[in-house]
């Protein structure tokens, strides 16, 4: 059972991919933390750019907090069959690193199946 | 959309002819000789001048989306031009950023980055006002669909099955995995000097603004990833034009076309905006600008302070 679900009215928009992907969250508030990002991890920002592209071939999963259905992580995921959810209000604010989460898409969710300790 | 189809050529036209002019090696040479730092925090810099300003954008606001591009295309040549300027100057200080610390110089760019803003994001009249307001007919349009609208919204707005038209992104990868087949190691001025590579080239004027550091950094990075298929992008015009098809005429008439104009403005928005505006090699020109005149003036971020100081001579 997850320990919550994170999920509502403010997860705007879902974006499609291959199913649901489970990994450990990695929060990246700018660039430099671009480097945390390993394979399997699901990338969490507040949005993306050109210079996040090779994290985002990386990640099992993409989640932004701000943007639409053609923002840049969605298109780039939709391009490359990323699992990515746009639009996640609170996602960088309840998550922190190392939760282990299963982001799907299908019913817009991220459930935290484990937290990282303090 | 017309104008579209000629916009890469332009700007391919304008960046060789820069290279022919200046040299190549001159060039890369210049960016990456810039104090540490203001490659990498150029965007950011920028992003913090365009949002603590007030701009003073033309009143006209566009509707006609092929105006629009055609404006837009024209505001960029023009940002070009006054970073073709700015790159001149530069070579001619040797590197030194104090070079560019002249009010008119300011002036210049104040305005050249007005225009630019007048067709951006930020604007009553810019891409992202012209996008949602199409969305916002289309989500009434689409109504009748139910839970289908969304895959219309997803695979319509944007190309599908050309691979010509993606995003920055994908375009970064594509290149590098063909960069990383025809040549396969990192790049140095002397191979930019010898035989320079097409893919390369290409490479350092859309996603690098010219800095070989830059370029071996993205390179570096994906290089992990070169090797993996990645999923081919599938037509899916078939899927939407079965699900529009359900519309009576009149509705679905508009609605092709406004997913058209989608297509358009999404394409504009995610690839040619970062190869050719603020984010690319022409804005790194323009904020060098503006550092050079905050370190003068020791004003942060209010361009408009700064060029009253400077032509104060305060």
């Amino acid at each position: 059972m997850p320990v919550k679900t994170i999920s509502g009215d403010t997860w705007r928009v879902g974006c499609h991919g291959n199913g649901p992907a489970t990994g450990p969250v990695v929060i990246v508030r700018s660039q430099e933390d671009l480097g945390k990002v390993k394979e399997g991890d699901i990338l969490v920002a507040n949005q993306t750019d050109v210079n996040y592209t090779a994290q985002m071939l990386l990640a099992a999963a993409v989640v932004t907090v701000e943007g639409g259905r053609y923002s840049h992580a969605a298109t780039f995921s939709r391009e490359n069959g990323i699992t990515c959810l746009i639009g996640a209000v609170g996602a960088m604010d309840e998550l922190k690193d190392g939760d282990i989460v299963t982001v799907d898409t299908s019913d817009r969710t991220i459930k935290v199946e484990s937290e990282e300790e303090e | 959309m017309p104008p579209l189809q000629t916009l890469t050529q332009r700007f391919d036209d304008r960046f060789t002819a820069l290279e022919r002019r200046l040299g190549i090696e001159t060039i890369v040479s210049a960016i990456d000789t810039l104090p540490p730092g203001i490659v990498e925090t150029a965007i950011k810099r920028y992003q913090g001048v365009i949002r603590g300003n007030p701009w003073y954008f033309p009143t006209l606001q566009d509707v006609d989306l092929e105006q629009f591009i055609v404006r837009w295309i024209s505001v960029h040549e023009n940002y070009f031009a006054v970073a073709e300027e700015v790159m001149a100057l530069l070579l001619s200080g040797n590197g030194s950023l104090s070079v560019l610390c002249d009010p008119r110089l300011l002036a210049r760019v104040i305005e050249s980055e007005t225009m630019r803003g007048w067709v951006g994001k930020r604007s009553p009249s810019g891409l992202d006002a012209l996008l949602e307001n199409r969305v916002d007919e289309l989500d009434a349009l689409l109504t009748p669909l139910g839970p289908d609208a969304d895959t219309v919204f997803e695979f319509g707005g944007v190309y599908t099955g050309d691979p010509t038209r993606v995003s920055a992104e994908n375009e970064i990868v594509t290149l590098f995995t063909r960069y990383h087949t025809e040549v396969g190691q990192p790049l140095t001025v002397d191979m930019l000097r010898t035989q320079p590579n097409a893919t390369a080239l290409r490479l350092l004027r859309g996603f690098c603004r010219y800095s070989v550091s830059q370029f071996n950094g993205k390179y570096d990075d994906l290089s992990a990833r070169l090797h993996t298929p990645r999923p081919q992008s599938n037509d899916m015009s078939g899927l939407v034009n079965d699900l529009v098809a359900k519309l009576d005429n009149n509705t679905r008439q508009r609605v092709l076309l406004l997913l058209e104009e989608v297509k358009a403005l999404n394409l504009l928005n995610l690839n040619y905006e970062v190869k050719y505006s603020f984010k690319g090699w022409a804005g790194l020109m323009h904020i060098l600008v503006i550092v050079a005149c905050s370190d003068t003036t020791g004003i942060q971020s209010d361009v408009y302070a700064m060029r009253a100081r400077l032509e104060n001579g305060e």
